[in-house]
Parts: structure tokens; C-alpha cells; sequence
């Protein structure tokens, strides 16, 4: 695949947005101290709220970077916008990619929360189910992570500008795990790992310092959930635990792929 | 070939002498009970040549899970790069599985199309092996890898008061010369109990498969419902490759790297991944999972087997060791067969 930059006499043309999410991308993108520096000498960041006020909100932007969930009317408005400017548009995190942490709460009944709210201080919020970017407009590229990691951010810039897709690890994170030489979490610790349903690129970034994958990058093309769930429930861990585990970014935006019966994703 | 012995607490001061062939790779204890191939050169006490299995076995000395093939600077030309170059080194503590293992791989990546990155670190490989006594995950004996005659420079044995020392070739019989001092002529003594230890362990292998006419099994069971009954069980995480000794299969892409170069790299990979057969166009041969199963056992006992007359499963029992949701080679062909 190739991507088709505009590039006319200046620099290809950036925009970095936020929709609802912790930021965690976008502050990943400011970590990359050194290569921000050279970044920003190659494109034009034309459009970014959490670095500066003055931003042309209008322009054409020839690469938009958009992280989070849509969680609100305005957030889709805002999206829809961004989609229209841009040429080459990418999700950042897995929250635009999958959903993420906050389709967590998509489980729980809408008109529960809006009773739990405090009705006194709490202003009006014109939230909706918390679903990922990715489910309402067309993405050129998914970068999933949570956060991203800053390498295969400014690999996917630097192949942007180079005028080809990056292409991104489909593995999953056992393949990294293995290679790493961790004792495995489900055989050895008997715990919930989700790296055989998640996409690798981490490097098993988790399992590597004793901890359990816990999926932060989403599911790989066809994840084995059913077998995964009977694996764990063999092993004699509790439903509670399992599901607890699962839940953390086996959000309802994707629990719908890889169950078996149910093939290729929804969009 | 040529049999000497050695005074077991002369073994350190063996590892030490090593070095001179090159970096030194034992087994050292990771996690408890877990072990890995590492250097030990600084510290030879750390070599635990009694561990029964490393995870990932001795092909990582020869193709590092992820090397570089090829970069360039940015803007440059690009240029081969030495990161799988390892120079020269020492694996000590090859069980014969692995030896048989070894030379899989050689058929593999030196016989048709000399693989250069293979060559390079191979032609530099000292082997020095060590012999094992099995588990309840060995399965070798059946499949006639659980001694080796050649292939090793040096062959260890632990026997009664002593070490057999068994020298396979001239760099063996160059490492002896150059250590005279470690080693005595072999006697009878050794010879007999070198022979009843091979008895014993015969006796000790509980596992055992069934390899009668097992690629015309398996020709005639390509459609049987257990390669979709292990479909639905398998996660497809890959750990049986990635651990399997003669699971050699990988992937290279070009990649763009955070300094806007270049870089061209081989990765281990594996039939278990949709990624691996799907082509242009998103069409992928072996979409189902089920499928991808049946090919890697198909691999191993039947591909192989029309290919180069052997299995390329020595029986190391790793992946037995390693599938996170149990599924179990030797199982899995009795089932085949309608034996268990
Ligand atoms: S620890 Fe997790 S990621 Fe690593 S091999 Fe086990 S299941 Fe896979
Ligand atoms: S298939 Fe399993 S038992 Fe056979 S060589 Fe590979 S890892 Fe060892
Ligand atoms: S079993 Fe699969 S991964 Fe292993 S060598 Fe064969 S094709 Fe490759
Ligand atoms: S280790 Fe087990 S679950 Fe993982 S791919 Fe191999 S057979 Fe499947």
C-alpha cells in the first residue's frame, strides 16, 4: 500500500486531535524529545490543541492523528470534521482503534449511571456509549497501544513521508513472550494472560517484567477467545477473575470479534 | 572417534578452557525450574549442563529471533548489516535431540540454498554435548534421536565417578590437545558403565509415539474432525514454533526505522498465524484455524518426512512444555491414529 501525500510546495500538512481519552497518545508523541525536534522540521503541525491555542481549525491536513473514543455528540462532530480535512487519516491508542478502557462501562446500563449521577453538581453531559473512532468514519491506519508506542509512531511518520504504509506487527505478543524467554504466566503462574489473544509490538512488554499481558493493544486478526476462556477456567481461575481480566480491553467494541460463529470484524 | 573421561570436578576449569573456542552458551537456571541458553563466560559456575530442556532452543545462537538483514541512514545506500553475526561460539550442554535438531536445520538452510546468515554463524559453532536423562516429555527414543553419533565436536556423558568425554572431530580432538591435563584415557570400568547407562535410559523413556507408516496416517486422515477439534482448542499463539528446535520458518519486510532510515529484517515466524499464508490481496491459504494446526503437525511428520525421509520432530518434548492451553504432540497423533 501506498499513501498518496499531497505534497505541493511545503511541508505535508499535520493535525493531532483528541477526542475523549486520557491523552496518553498525545503525550507519548511529545516524548519522542529527540526525533520531535526533526519531526517537526519534516511537517507542519498545523492543528494542535494540546501544544498550542493558535491552530488553523480549517485548513486541508494532509496526515490527522486521532486519539480516543467517541463519548459524546460533539466528539462525532468533531471526528466527522477531521475526516473531511484529512487525506490520511490515522487512529492513535487502542481507544480510537478498539475502544478501550472506557467501553469498559458500555456494560453498564445507561439509565443506572444517569440515576448514579449527582444530579446537583453534575451539569448535563450529552454523552452517548463510548465507542472507538474507528467505528464511525473510515481509518487509513490503525496504531494500537495503550499508550502507542513511540517508535512505531515515528516509524509510520517517517513511512508516511517516505509515501508508504508502515506495516505493523499482526503476531501476537506470545511470539515476543517466547522469544523474550519469560516463564509464561498461564503455564507457570496460573494467571490470566491475554497475550495469545493481543497483538505483539510491545516487545511483551508486561510478561517480560512478571506481569500478565493485559491486552492493552487489542485483539489480533482472529483472537481465540472461547478457547482462551477454557483454558483459564481449567486452571481452576474463578469466572470473576477471568472475566475481570478480560474486561479490561476485551471491551464490548471487540468481545463481538473472534467469538467463534462470528467471523471478520464489525465496523 | 576417539573416548577419553574426565574427573567431574574438573568441569569448570573444561567451561573455562572453552572460552577459547568462542563465547560460551549453557544452560543457566532463569526462574526456578526455567532455564535458558545464556554466555557464560565470567562465570561458569552458573552452566546447569543438568537441565533437561532451555524454552527457546540452541537456534537462536545461529538466527536471532529479529535481525537486521540489511539498513541504511537515511537517505543512503543501503548495506548488509552483521547483526545476526555472532563470530564465534561454544554450545555447551546440546542434548542428542538438539544434535539431530542441528543437523535438520543445516539440511534446511545449507543443503539447496545456502542461507549466508545461517552459514556464517554455523561455520563458527563449536558443539560440545551432554548427556541427558529423560522425562515424561521425551519422546527421542521413538524417534531414533536419542543418541547421537556425529555432529558434535565434543560429546559429554555423565557415568559412574567420571565424565565420558567422546571427541567427534578435529576441533574436539584440537580442544583436547590443547587441555591435556583435563582428561585420561577411558577404561573398561567406564565403557561398562557407559553401556548400562544406556540401558537404564532406554528403559526410562515412559513417553513414546508411534511413527509406523505415520505420513500414510496422516494422508488418509486430512479431513478427520480432530484437526477442527484441535482448531477450536489451539490459541494459535505460536510458543510451539517459537520453542520447536526445527521450527525454522520466518518472515523479512522492509521497514522505515524512528531516525527515517531504512532496514530490512527477518523475523522468526510461524504457520500458526493467519499473517503467515495470507498474500496479496488478504487471501490467506490456511484462513482456518484448524487448518493451520493440521499443517504444522503435517510439517513435522509428513511434508518433512516425503521431503527428506525423516521426520523433522526430534521428540524434545518443548512443545508439550510450552502450549499454554495443553495440547500435546504425541496425544494429538495417537488421536490421529484412533489410538488415544
Ligand atoms: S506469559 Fe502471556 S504472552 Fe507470554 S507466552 Fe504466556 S500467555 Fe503468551
Ligand atoms: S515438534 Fe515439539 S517435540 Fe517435536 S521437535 Fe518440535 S518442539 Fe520438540
Ligand atoms: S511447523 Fe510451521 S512454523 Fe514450524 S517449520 Fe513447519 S511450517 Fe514452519
Ligand atoms: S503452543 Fe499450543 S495453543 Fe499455542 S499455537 Fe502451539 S498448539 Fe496452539
Amino acid at each position: 500500500m501506498t499513501a498518496h501525500l499531497p505534497r505541493g510546495n511545503g511541508k505535508p500538512r499535520v493535525g493531532i486531535f483528541g477526542l475523549t481519552g486520557c491523552a496518553g497518545d498525545q503525550l507519548q508523541i511529545l516524548n519522542c524529545e529527540d526525533q520531535l525536534l526533526r519531526l517537526a522540521d519534516a511537517v507542519a503541525i498545523v492543528d494542535w490543541e494540546m501544544t498550542t491555542s493558535d491552530n488553523d481549525r480549517n485548513c486541508r491536513l494532509d496526515i490527522a492523528f486521532v486519539e480516543g473514543v467517541v463519548a459524546t455528540v460533539h466528539d462525532l462532530e468533531r471526528l466527522k470534521k477531521i475526516r473531511a480535512r484529512t487525506s490520511f487519516l490515522v487512529a492513535i491508542g487502542t481507544c480510537a482503534v478498539w475502544g478501550g478502557l472506557p467501553a469498559m462501562r458500555n456494560l453498564i446500563p445507561r439509565d443506572l449511571l444517569d440515576r448514579e449521577r449527582d444530579a446537583a453538581t453534575a451539569r448535563f453531559l450529552d454523552t452517548a456509549e463510548a465507542l472507538p473512532a474507528t467505528h464511525f468514519v473510515p481509518f487509513d491506519l490503525e496504531l494500537p497501544g495503550c499508550p502507542i508506542e513511540r517508535e512505531e509512531f515515528l516509524t509510520t511518520v517517517n513511512s508516511l513521508l517516505f509515501g508508504t504504509v508502515p506495516e505493523l506487527p499482526a503476531i501476537p505478543v506470545c511470539l515476543e513472550c517466547k522469544t523474550a524467554e519469560n516463564g509464561c504466566r498461564v503455564i507457570h503462574h496460573q494467571e490470566v494472560c491475554c497475550g495469545a489473544m493481543t497483538r505483539g509490538g510491545c516487545g511483551a512488554r508486561c510478561p517480560s517484567h512478571g506481569v500478565a499481558c493485559a491486552g492493552c493493544r487489542g485483539p489480533v486478526e482472529e483472537p481465540n477467545y472461547d478457547a482462551n476462556i477454557t483454558m483459564f477456567a481449567g486452571r481452576g481461575i474463578s469466572w470473576v477473575e477471568i472475566s475481570a481480566r478480560m474486561k479490561h480491553f476485551s471491551a464490548p467494541a471487540w468481545m463481538r470479534v473472534g467469538l467463534e460463529g462470528v467471523k471478520g470484524h464489525e465496523s | 572417534m576417539q573416548t577419553l573421561r574426565m574427573k567431574p570436578d574438573l568441569m569448570a576449569e573444561f567451561l573455562e578452557a572453552l572460552a577459547a573456542w568462542g563465547r560460551v552458551w549453557a544452560p543457566v537456571e532463569r526462574e526456578d525450574g526455567l532455564f535458558s541458553l545464556a554466555v557464560i563466560d565470567g562465570d561458569v559456575t552458573r552452566a546447569r549442563p543438568d537441565a533437561l530442556r532451555t524454552a527457546v532452543p540452541f537456534k537462536k545462537l545461529l538466527l536471532k529471533p529479529r535481525f537486521t538483514m540489511l539498513q541504511s541512514a537515511a537517505g543512503g545506500t543501503p548495506v548488509e548489516s552483521a547483526d545476526n553475526d555472532a563470530g564465534a561460539q561454544v554450545l555447551f550442554g546440546a542434548h542428542a535431540c538438539d544434535i539431530h535438531a542441528l543437523k535438520i536445520l543445516d539440511l534446511l538452510f545449507l543443503a539447496d540454498y545456502p542461507d549466508p546468515y545461517y552459514r556464517r554463524n554455523r561455520e563458527r559453532l563449536v558443539v560440545v554435548g551432554y548427556g541427558c536423562w529423560p522425562d515424561d516429555r521425551c519422546f527421542c527414543d521413538s524417534l531414533n534421536t536419542s543418541t547421537a553419533d556425529d555432529g558434535f565436536d565434543l560429546f559429554l556423558t555423565p557415568i559412574e565417578d567420571g565424565i565420558q568425554v567422546v571427541v567427534g572431530s578435529s576441533v574436539g580432538d584440537d580442544i583436547v590437545r590443547a587441555n591435556r591435563h583435563l582428561f585420561e584415557p577411558a577404561t573398561r570400568r567406564d565403557a561398562r558403565h557407559y553401556l548400562e547407562r544406556l540401558s537404564t535410559r532406554k528403559e526410562a523413556f515412559k513417553l513414546k509415539l508411534d511413527v509406523t507408516a505415520l505420513p500414510f496416517v496422516l494422508e488418509l486422515k486430512k479431513d478427520d474432525p480432530v484437526w477442527d477439534e484441535l482448531g477450536r482448542k489451539c490459541l494459535c499463539c505460536g510458543s510451539c514454533s517459537m520453542v520447536c528446535p526445527t521450527c525454522s520458518c520466518f518472515n523479512v519486510a522492509d521497514e522505515v526505522t524512528a531516525d527515517s532510515g531504512a532496514a530490512r529484517v527477518r523475523t522468526w515466524d510461524s504457520c500458526l498465524f493467519r499473517d503467515y499464508a495470507t498474500v496479496a490481496g488478504g487471501h490467506s491459504f490456511r484462513g482456518d484455524r484448524g487448518d493451520r494446526v493440521r499443517n504444522r503437525y503435517y510439517h513435522k511428520q509428513e511434508a518433512f518426512v516425503r521431503e527428506f525421509g525423516m521426520p523433522s520432530c526430534v521428540g524434545c518434548g518443548r512443545c508439550i512444555d510450552n502450549c499454554p492451553t495443553g495440547i500435546h504432540v504425541v496425544e494429538v497423533f495417537q488421536h490421529v491414529r484412533g489410538t488415544g
